[in-house]
């Protein structure tokens, strides 16, 4: 089986030849994004959004026809939760994959002629700072400062490696006052002692560190920040952990929510985190809030959301999702519920069954899924920890816990201390060898999606004369798209604008009925259509123009005769 | 040459300031000195420069009191100009108990401006003559901003505008979602600079003249016909899509753009992307956030007679504890005295529901005591003692500008051709007042506003370290025990601030001896200590209550005499040495 593992990982390189399977530090990213722009400048343009504290870019990408104005777009977010790197992983190679697959595979190219793909790979760097720093270290925060403790002093108790192996992991001290057992499943694991079945705490358990302002607190006020995932407006948490003073406090969370607003044209958000709405879609639920708040999927949205995500279920056979984390200022949701735009979350990554063998085109059917998943299934306990070790073991990787080691610490002269447990990072992101193995299938639904955006034509353009240089124009128009022309919260946040409709007459006739320019209201997709109608008195041709930021725009002349 | 000219400008100085004590020019009424340093006439509104130069020539007249600087930024690159007021010599103003006041957040309500401004005027110019002021002036700071929305206050003064226009901030906004930004706004037809009304005459109109005074309109009776249909504030459709008026600039709520209880624009019209969307609100929150010595906060809107507090909405009922209300209610009520016609109220149980509020945001967000003033009340026109603010009808406002303002008013209808209608006719009521007060009243508004306003500086906390009791223990250490007193109304943390540990514990620390131990005493007659065990040279004392005292005791080796001192972010300090 191990082998059979290697060897998928091994044939999928080929599928991103110019994208190394490791993990890419933020310079890495940056030379990678740009070799990517100059090597297909017709269809990549890289630009920075904003500066992080730790002096970061924070990269947009667009990947679509050059040239070409604003048009229908996705925009892909990764990183947005700063311990998956893989996300970010994810994004790279979909800006490799669909760059390289303009003008070679038909589908691409025609979906890039029509549509414009954004990607921010990685929406909060800092953090991601902290996985290629000596010691490693896991964090979901940025840089900024902040008095967790509300000592008065700032990220003056962060961790420390104190063995020295190279990474911030976790020390327990024995002692019965502490809360902590080894789980019983995996001695690397600690759990909590659940005092219900009779279990008795035997550790103290804290990250690796010591008391730097002696307030008998470990590593309670480390350096950072906020967490740009909870730093959104929608189900914002004022005062919880990591939320920032206020909601979008920060400079990345501000550039995020702006290159949103400002792009009028992005009418589907796809995000890598775990505010997973692919695996589990949305389901509409009674209103809990005051007023107009909005707490669940509007009815109407409802099941094209499940559409959506289906695509991801049925054709990727990705599957054994964790449950989905409820956002609390999370960016995804905010997307939709306050941005108006459709957005859909996936975990990139999960100790769940291997990719199959029909991801990897190569491959083919030459690896089967491992034999092991089926009884791994009937194990499987609620300990992600335990869960993903498990995963580790049955592709063969050794270091995905580092061994408990005796240390002698100073803070606890007379207690037994080891340090060792979880290496950062492994329970959310895969080893850096399967990356390019793991992408395909989210890449394939990027594509997939964005090719689900409303599409507007002119059909059925008419004249009827109703007598001397009298006339009824009459059009239809058309949503020839999957998705409708806008979703119930893009009408309601107004972010989203609907398809207007406009008429010009020239200078030989004249609109005597009805608007020249006029709003309509959504417009339902496969075919959905709404028919306008003017009474024009004069001679010559009228121009109508249908057009939407989300839908694309169209335009029909027609004589008057 | 300069020497001896400065020699000159010295004793002219001196010569005015012995003049304005012993040689009044005429009885001197109680209040504002008959001649003020700093001459600003108080019976009229200021633009944006009109303003400035006046902060300019207060601070210039009181170097010692006042410092001008911009806090930032409008939208239209105006500063955001702030004053700082506080005695200099008697402190650092950023150390001090503070207050912050601002006004003008909403474009067309300016007075509020001017109200801000006369404080830092009357302060400064009785700060000599009046022992109350000095004090304050000594021990708390003033930091004060007429106008957070300096481009809107200039554009509802130099466009045509009416009495509700713009409320907005002048960022440009697709009001009616078609694309296109502030393409359709109001119309000055004729061109007087008035934004009134537009009325056709029309046999099948539900509107006609009122019998008392033909220039206001009001319906026809159920049963009869009336003359007039009426068309709106003055414009035309300027973008053909059959709407008039409907994308004026703005448009957004400034005071919908805070961070607490902020909602989308689906539940509350008027906010934007997010908290803080707009660069003067930006200001404020940088301020606010480099400020914890900001104890109190005022901001003044116009109009109704009000004096509110949050929450703004039912479900932040529960932010709002006990303890606050009840020092929200002693100064709400205390301004109800000040300010005849006003009415202490619940922004959203008395007035409506708001989210993102400005002040809101001052107490949820930052645990600080605040309230809007909703300058010029109704009770205003007549005086008429009716326990109610709302008693004044169209007629009323029609007769005042008759017997009160001689018609100045009121634009009589006059007809013009519009480019959509045909002949019609424009006229009304002019935006300079109903909203603002009327000339002879700006001081007197002033005044009574600034009143509350320095009350509620006042009631920031002052801290002082009581008593020290030093007591000997067996083996040669002593017991320290030392009482700390904040003698006004405010706590030094609100328990919005306990709460959720917004800022600092006050610190309260011991000098003078080795400290072996300490705590903060949960009982002071019973002796009941509550220890703090790590580092107990400096305790950390999570609150000093409103009118109200906490005491610390110490086990202390060595030393004889101690120094106890309080270091609070919005109470200040004190120390006090034991004999």
């Amino acid at each position: 089986m191990k082998q059979s593992v290697l060897l998928l990982f091994l044939l999928t390189a080929y599928l991103f030849p110019q994208i190394p399977s490791r993990y890419h530090s933020n310079a890495d990213l940056a030379a990678a994004l740009k070799q990517l722009a100059s090597r297909y400048s017709s269809v990549v343009t890289v630009e920075s959004i904003a500066k992080t504290l730790n002096g970061n870019d924070l990269w947009s990408v667009r990947i679509g026809k050059s040239g070409a104005g604003e048009r229908k777009a996705l925009l892909i977010v990764g990183g947005i939760e700063g311990n998956q790197p893989v996300g970010t992983e994810h994004a790279l190679r979909t800006i490799e994959w669909l760059a390289r697959s303009y003008g070679t595979a038909d589908s691409i190219t025609s979906l890039l002629d029509k549509t414009t793909v954004y990607v921010i790979p990685r929406a909060n760097p800092d953090a991601a700072d902290a996985m290629f720093a000596s010691p490693v270290s896991e964090r979901e925060t940025n840089n900024a400062p902040f008095d967790d403790d509300r000592d008065a002093a700032v990220d003056e108790d962060g961790p420390e490696d104190l063995n020295k192996d190279g990474f911030i992991s976790w020390m327990r001290i024995r002692d019965p006052r502490g809360e902590w057992i080894i789980h019983p499943d995996d001695a690397r694991v600690m759990r909590k002692a659940d005092a219900s079945k009779g279990e008795k705490g035997e550790f103290r358990l804290y990250t690796e560190g010591i008391d730097n302002d002696k307030d008998e607190q470990w590593n309670e006020d480390p350096r950072g920040g906020t967490d740009l995932n909870r730093n959104f407006t929608y189900n914002y948490q004022f005062f919880a952990r990591n939320s920032g003073i206020h909601q979008i406090s920060e400079a990345e969370s501000k550039a995020l929510a702006d290159f949103v607003f400002d792009h009028p044209s992005i009418g589907l958000v796809l995000t890598f985190s775990s505010n997973d709405n692919v695996t589990t879609p949305w389901k509409n639920e009674p209103p809990k809030g005051e007023g107009n708040t909005v707490t669940s999927v509007a009815k109407e949205d409802e099941e094209l959301y499940t559409a959506l995500a289906k695509r991801f279920t049925e054709s990727y056979g990705l599957k054994d999702a964790p449950k989905p984390v409820k956002g609390e200022g999370a960016f995804s949701e905010w997307a939709y519920y306050h941005a108006g735009r459709w957005s859909l979350s996936v975990r990139p990554w999960w100790p769940g069954e291997l990719p199959k063998a029909k991801e990897t085109a190569a491959a083919k059917d030459s690896v089967r899924k491992p034999a092991e998943s089926k009884k791994e299934e009937k194990d499987r306990t609620d300990d992600a920890a335990v869960k993903t070790l498990k995963w580790y073991d049955a592709i063969g990787t050794k270091d995905a816990a580092l061994p408990w080691t005796k240390f002698k610490h100073p803070d606890f002269p007379e207690k037994e201390v080891e340090i060792g447990g979880l290496r950062p990072f492994v329970l959310s992101n895969p080893p850096a060898e399967s990356l390019n193995a793991f992408a395909a299938p989210f890449i394939r639904y990027a594509v997939s999606v964005a090719s689900q955006l409303p599409s507007l034509t002119i059909r059925n353009a008419a004249v009827k004369s109703l007598g001397d240089n009298v006339y009824r124009v009459t059009a239809d128009v058309v949503n020839d798209g999957f998705l409708p022309t806008n979703s119930a919260l893009g009408v309601k946040s107004r972010w989203v604008r609907n398809v207007r409709v406009m008429i010009d007459a020239g200078k030989s006739a004249a609109v005597s009925s009805g608007r020249t320019k006029q709003v309509l209201e959504p417009i339902k997709g496969s075919g959905g259509y709404v028919t306008v109608s003017w009474i024009v008195v004069g001679k010559g041709s009228v121009r109508i123009n249908a057009e939407s930021p989300v839908a694309g725009s169209a335009d029909v002349n027609v004589d008057l005769k | 040459m300069v020497k001896f000219l400065s020699i000159i400008m010295l004793s002219t100085t001196l010569l005015a300031q012995q003049s304005r004590e012993f040689t009044p020019s005429a009885l001197k009424a109680m209040g504002a000195p008959n001649t003020p340093k700093v001459e600003v006439a108080w019976n009229r509104y200021y633009d944006t420069k009109q303003l400035f130069e006046i902060m300019k020539r207060i601070e210039k007249a009181y170097p010692d009191l006042v410092a001008v600087k911009s806090i930032g930024r409008s939208v239209g690159g105006k500063d955001i100009w702030m004053m700082t007021i506080s005695n200099r010599n008697a402190g650092d103003p950023d150390k001090k108990p503070a207050m912050y006041v601002d006004g003008n957040i909403h474009s067309n309500e300016i007075q509020g401006a001017e109200v801000v401004l006369y404080t830092a005027w009357y302060v400064t110019e009785l700060f000599d003559e009046v022992e109350w002021i000095r004090d304050l002036l000594n021990e708390k700071t003033l930091y004060i901003v007429p106008s957070i929305n300096p481009d809107a206050r200039d554009y509802f003064i130099y466009n045509a505008n009416n009495m509700h226009s713009p409320r907005s901030g002048l960022a440009k906004r697709d009001d009616d979602g078609d694309g296109e930004f502030d393409e359709d706004g109001y119309d000055d037809l004729d061109g007087d600079g008035n934004i009134v009304f537009m009325r056709i005459k029309d046999p099948n109109g539900r509107w006609k003249e009122d019998p008392s005074d033909t220039r206001l309109m009001v319906q026809a009776g159920p049963d009869e016909k009336g003359t007039y249909t009426l068309l709106g504030w003055e414009g035309i459709d300027n973008d053909g899509d059959g709407s008039v008026n409907e994308d004026n600039p703005g448009f957004y709520d400034p005071n919908r753009d805070w961070a607490w209880n902020w909602a989308p624009r689906y539940v509350q019209f008027g906010s934007d992307r997010y908290p803080f969307t707009f660069p003067e609100n930006q200001s404020v929150r940088n301020f606010f956030l480099s400020h914890n010595n900001i104890a109190a906060a005022q901001s003044f809107h116009n109009n109704g007679g009000m004096i509110l507090r949050g929450p703004g909405s039912k479900t932040d009922e529960g932010t709002y504890s006990r303890q606050d209300i009840q020092t929200y209610d002693f100064l709400g009520q205390l301004g109800e005295e000040q300010l005849p016609g006003y009415k202490y109220m619940v922004i959203w149980k008395d007035l409506y529901t708001v989210y993102g509020g400005e002040i809101e945001w001052f107490y949820g967000g930052r645990g600080i005591l605040s309230f809007t003033n909703e300058l010029w009340s109704e009770f205003d026109y007549f005086r008429r003692a009716k326990d109610s603010t709302r008693d004044v009808s169209q007629q009323d406002i029609y007769r005042f500008d008759r017997i009160m303002l001689f018609g100045e008013g009121v634009v009589p209808w006059k007809s013009v051709r519009h480019p959509q209608y045909g002949m019609i006719e424009v006229g009304g009521i002019k935006k300079q007042w109903t909203r603002t007060a009327p000339s002879f009243m700006i001081e007197d508004m002033c005044h009574r506003n600034m009143a509350f306003t320095l009350f509620h500086l006042y009631h920031t906390p002052k801290l002082s370290v009581d008593s020290i009791m030093v007591k000997d223990l067996p083996g040669g250490l002593k017991e320290v025990t030392a009482v700390i007193s904040n003698s006004r109304v405010i706590p030094t943390h609100t328990f919005q601030d306990v709460k959720n540990r917004i800022t600092r514990p006050d610190w309260v620390s011991l000098t003078g001896g080795k400290v072996i131990a300490g705590g903060v005493l949960e009982n002071r007659f019973l002796g009941i200590l509550k220890e703090q065990k790590i580092a107990p040279a400096r305790l950390n004392v999570e609150n000093i209550g409103g009118m109200s005292s906490v005491a610390v005791r110490w086990i202390v080796d060595g030393g004889s005499s101690f120094t106890v001192s309080v270091d609070s972010e919005k109470g200040g300090t004190a120390q006090r040495r034991s004999r």
